[in-house]
């Protein structure tokens, strides 16, 4: 899974990526060093949270992705089932093109199947 | 003849576009010419159109992008000199140029790297921090994260303890400390500016704003998360402004706007959530409602809007601006200006590219709807 975050770091205007699971625990992280992983995980973790339990005021299902665009930055977090994919960039990135390497990250990760969580 | 004849076309369309964008009244017809001139690689004429476009939808997010592109291009050869010239002079005063060349296209994270250059280049001379902590509070003035006027402060005051005559570097934390409310902190430093200056006009216009300000009762920090989790912060020196209201004439256009947005293909609803205006809108039909609770789109859209905000400001990316969120069958889309936010429930997600730009539309179209004072 370390190869998967290595690879996708390399692409340009990508701060990081980071998996973790939806109660904010890291389980593998690749930050820039502007971010702090213990910070970044808690925060998509709440974000998470608060989400599925707004949507679960409407009629929506669970989440599977969510793209969150700010004025520094965008953070995508795709669901991977029992974790999340959270990748950070910058706010000049054009995510039609970076897309794919995020998604294909996500079926890597997911196609390695159970995850131990660390920490 | 046929290179002629191209240029004659673009100049031609770019004649009918700018007549299009002057009549519109939102700004599509602005981003279409600005990226029309783009690509026919008339940068000038593209950053000069994103002016004239902004002055109009101060809030269009296209029509900053371009700006700031624009410029960044034709900036790039400047730039590379500047940075030549700084580093091998090791000069302050090239350093700051470099800096302001940067912050001209709102290139934050560059202009620091300049500013940190300059103070591992000079680590005894007070200018690096002075710029450090003038380009974050820069940034924090626009995007009100804490981290920013926090780390800002703290350079400031590295700064000071270099050269503490420093009248300039005063009298950044007087404004920030009148701005967050910490009165005490910024009467000392405008008095230790006013020392280093008696004559200042800005030093002594701040001083009769301050004199009738009450001291503060909390901590800086405390000040500053309230600001952070402030949906409209207004700082107390300006406490006596006005909220504005939506007026008649603006109600019936968002109504209209948000009614038409819900035609869209696939749209399933919009929502429209501010602080003095609950809108709902289907088929074409829009409902105004008394409280956001009383429908569970326009609940989501404010609860979403404050978590990704708060979220995304500790996170260090900035001011919450949208966000796409697929959950099943739905795409939800939600876009924020200010407080208020605008939320399209839709359940084809080929139709993202499309329905984003309208909402972009919808939001630039209007400047921001109202203010609601927060004091810290």
């Amino acid at each position: 899974m370390h190869e998967v975050l290595d690879e996708l770091v390399t692409v340009p205007g990508i701060k990081g990526g980071i998996v973790v699971t939806p109660d904010g625990i890291v389980v593998i992280s690749r930050l820039a060093n502007e971010l702090d992983e213990d910070t970044t995980a808690a925060l998509v973790g709440n974000v998470v949270t608060q989400t599925l339990k707004l949507l679960s005021l409407g009629r929506y299902e669970d989440m599977d992705r969510m793209i969150l665009s700010a004025s520094r930055g965008k953070i995508v977090i795709e669901n991977l089932g029992n974790c999340l994919l959270v990748v950070v960039t910058n706010q000049f990135i054009n995510l039609d093109v970076t897309f794919l390497e995020i998604k294909s990250a996500a079926k890597r990760i997911r196609q390695l199947g159970t995850l131990t969580v660390s920490g | 003849m046929i290179p002629i004849l191209k240029q004659w076309q673009g100049w031609s369309q770019s004649r009918r576009l700018y007549e299009q964008a002057r009549q519109d009244a939102y700004p599509r017809s602005w981003v279409k010419l600005c990226r029309h001139l783009v690509g026919q690689g008339d940068l000038a004429r593209a950053a000069e159109a994103a002016g004239e476009g902004l002055a109009r939808f101060p809030h269009s997010r296209d029509l900053r992008d371009i700006l700031r592109h624009a410029n960044r291009l034709a900036l790039g050869e400047e730039i590379e000199g500047l940075w030549a010239k700084a580093r091998d002079g090791r000069e302050p005063d090239d350093f700051r140029i470099l800096v302001e060349t940067y912050l001209s296209c709102e290139e934050y994270d560059e202009a620091l790297k300049a500013a940190e250059e300059l103070m591992r280049l000079r680590p005894e001379r007070p200018e690096g921090s002075a710029l450090v902590g003038k380009i974050l509070l820069r940034r924090f003035y626009e995007d009100r994260v804490a981290s920013d006027a926090r780390r800002g402060i703290v350079a400031l005051q590295d700064a000071l303890e270099r050269d503490d005559g420093d009248v300039e570097s005063h009298l950044e934390l007087a404004r920030i400390y009148r701005f967050i409310g910490a009165v005490s902190k910024a009467l000392f430093h405008l008095y230790r500016a006013l020392d280093g200056d008696p004559e200042n006009n800005e030093a002594l216009e701040l001083q009769e704003h301050l004199i009738d300000l009450p001291l503060e009762e909390e901590e800086e920090a405390q000040l500053l998360r309230a600001i952070e989790e402030s949906e409209c912060y207004v700082p107390p020196h300006e406490a006596e402004q006005e909220c504005r209201k939506i007026s008649d004439e603006e109600k019936g256009s968002l109504i209209r706007d948000l009614g038409r947005l819900s035609q869209l293909n696939s749209v399933v609803r919009a929502a429209f959530v501010s602080h003095h205006l609950t809108l709902i809108a289907e088929g074409g039909e829009t409902r105004t409602l008394n409280d956001p609770d009383e429908d569970p789109l326009c609940g989501i859209a404010r609860g979403f809007r404050k978590a990704a905000d708060i979220s995304a400001k500790r996170m260090g990316i900035g001011a919450f601006q949208s966000s796409v969120l697929t959950a099943g069958e739905f795409v939800l889309q939600f876009h924020a200006l200010g407080p208020t936010v605008v939320l399209v429930e839709s359940s084809d997600r080929s139709m993202v590219d499309v329905i984003r730009e309208e909402c972009f539309n919808f939001v630039a179209a209007r400047l921001r709807v109202e203010e609601e004072p927060v004091h810290a």
